[in-house]
């Protein structure tokens, strides 16, 4: 599969807003730099199910170790993580 | 739903926060108990006492920060415990946005000694590290050599400050006032080691719970002495996490399954990590 940054950005940025509307919360206006885990418009519970959906989507498993807030933080930090490890 | 407000819980709002927790974490705590464990005087001068979320005026969650300076190998080092973490089921998504606030506080070493299996998930999330959660446990005998080899037990709250070294003293004198903890020191002159205990049941057997020691080999060197002091206030046996050991003593057992308690430090290990100068001690837990 050809990952395209633009594409992994958009896909995520769906499934936040999705995410956050299930919490009764407007994620329209996320940007790629937010820190998600401060923004208020996900739960623990809710950037579990991102980091799940992430792993299923893109056919990849994310080590113990990997499962932080520098690799899954923002929408940019995931798409880099992704690109990183799928080009590694 | 519109963001509701973060703001840092400054003096003013301690005891409202600690009202919310009442109500709404621990109806067993008054909010003048909760108060208490924040309003210690630790050594760091404190930023706040965590951060709330409000809407529309409402406290609908927090976050308690406890404070604290101690000096490890001869330096300061700043503490942030985390405790009472508790927000609403309406407003869940704020909950991490409150740990973001804490932690996103420069210059200090977190902790958090009493996290749940989901805290302890979500904050590893956030960089923190699990510490070994095994207690070691051994029984309590008499001990009737400690005093022919020289070795005393000193409860006298007076005695022991006087008796141990300047920078031990500081520690015992502050914690010194908690009603729940107990201290000794045990040693010989020039030579003491403070403990900090509580009594402690396990499969209803009563037993000592040690919290903390000055100095962990002076601690497995006399811990026959200690052991038989704990059997005179009635408790069978000495538990201890095993993180705060170098090494298990002889005849001891390792107990898992508890929970992991989480730390966020780039330079100091989970050794370092005391459960004074926390929600431990501040709180009678």
């Amino acid at each position: 599969m050809k990952l395209n940054p633009d594409e992994i950005k958009a896909a995520l940025r769906a499934k936040v807003i999705e995410l956050a509307k299930a919490l009764d919360m407007d994620a329209s206006g996320v940007t790629d730099d937010d820190i998600l885990p401060a923004t208020g418009l996900l739960d623990s519970g809710a950037i579990l199910e991102l980091v799940v959906w992430f792993e299923a989507t893109y056919d990849f498993r994310i080590k113990q170790e990997d499962m932080n807030i520098d690799n899954l933080g923002s929408i940019n930090a995931m798409s880099d993580f992704l690109l990183t490890r799928k080009q590694g | 739903m519109a963001l509701p407000t973060l703001e840092p819980i400054q003096d003013s709002e301690l005891l409202a926060f600690c009202q919310f927790l009442t109500e709404h974490l621990s109806s067993g705590r008054s909010a003048e108990q909760w108060s208490q464990a924040f309003q210690q005087n630790w050594g760091a001068a404190k930023p706040n006492n965590g951060f709330l979320i409000r809407d529309q005026g409402r406290i609908v969650g927090g976050i308690g920060a406890i404070y604290a300076e101690r000096i490890i190998r001869g330096q300061p080092e700043r503490f942030c415990n985390i405790t009472s973490w508790c927000v609403l089921e309406a407003y869940r998504a704020q909950s991490m946005r409150l740990a973001m606030a804490v932690v996103s506080q420069p210059g200090f070493h977190f902790t958090d000694l009493t996290p749940t299996e989901v805290v302890s998930k979500t904050l590893q999330f956030l960089k923190f590290k699990p510490m070994n959660e095994r207690h070691a446990v051994w029984p309590n005998l008499p001990w009737p050599f400690s005093r022919l080899s020289g070795v005393s037990v000193i409860t006298e709250l007076d005695a022991i400050e006087e008796v141990l070294a300047p920078g031990d003293a500081k520690v015992f004198h502050d914690h010194r006032n908690l009603p729940w903890l107990r201290h000794i020191a045990v040693g010989r002159p020039g030579a003491y080691c403070h403990v900090v205990w509580k009594p402690n049941r396990l499969k209803g057997v009563p037993g000592g719970m040690v919290l903390a020691f000055s100095d962990a080999e002076l601690f497995l060197r006399y811990r026959l002495a200690i052991g038989s002091h704990l059997l005179r206030h009635g408790c069978f046996y000495t538990r201890v996490e095993s993180r705060l050991l170098p090494r298990l003593p002889m005849i001891s057992r390792e107990l898992a399954g508890f929970r992991n308690k989480v730390f966020r430090s780039d330079t100091l290990s989970e050794a370092d990590i005391s459960n004074l100068y926390s929600e431990i001690v501040g709180l009678d837990l």
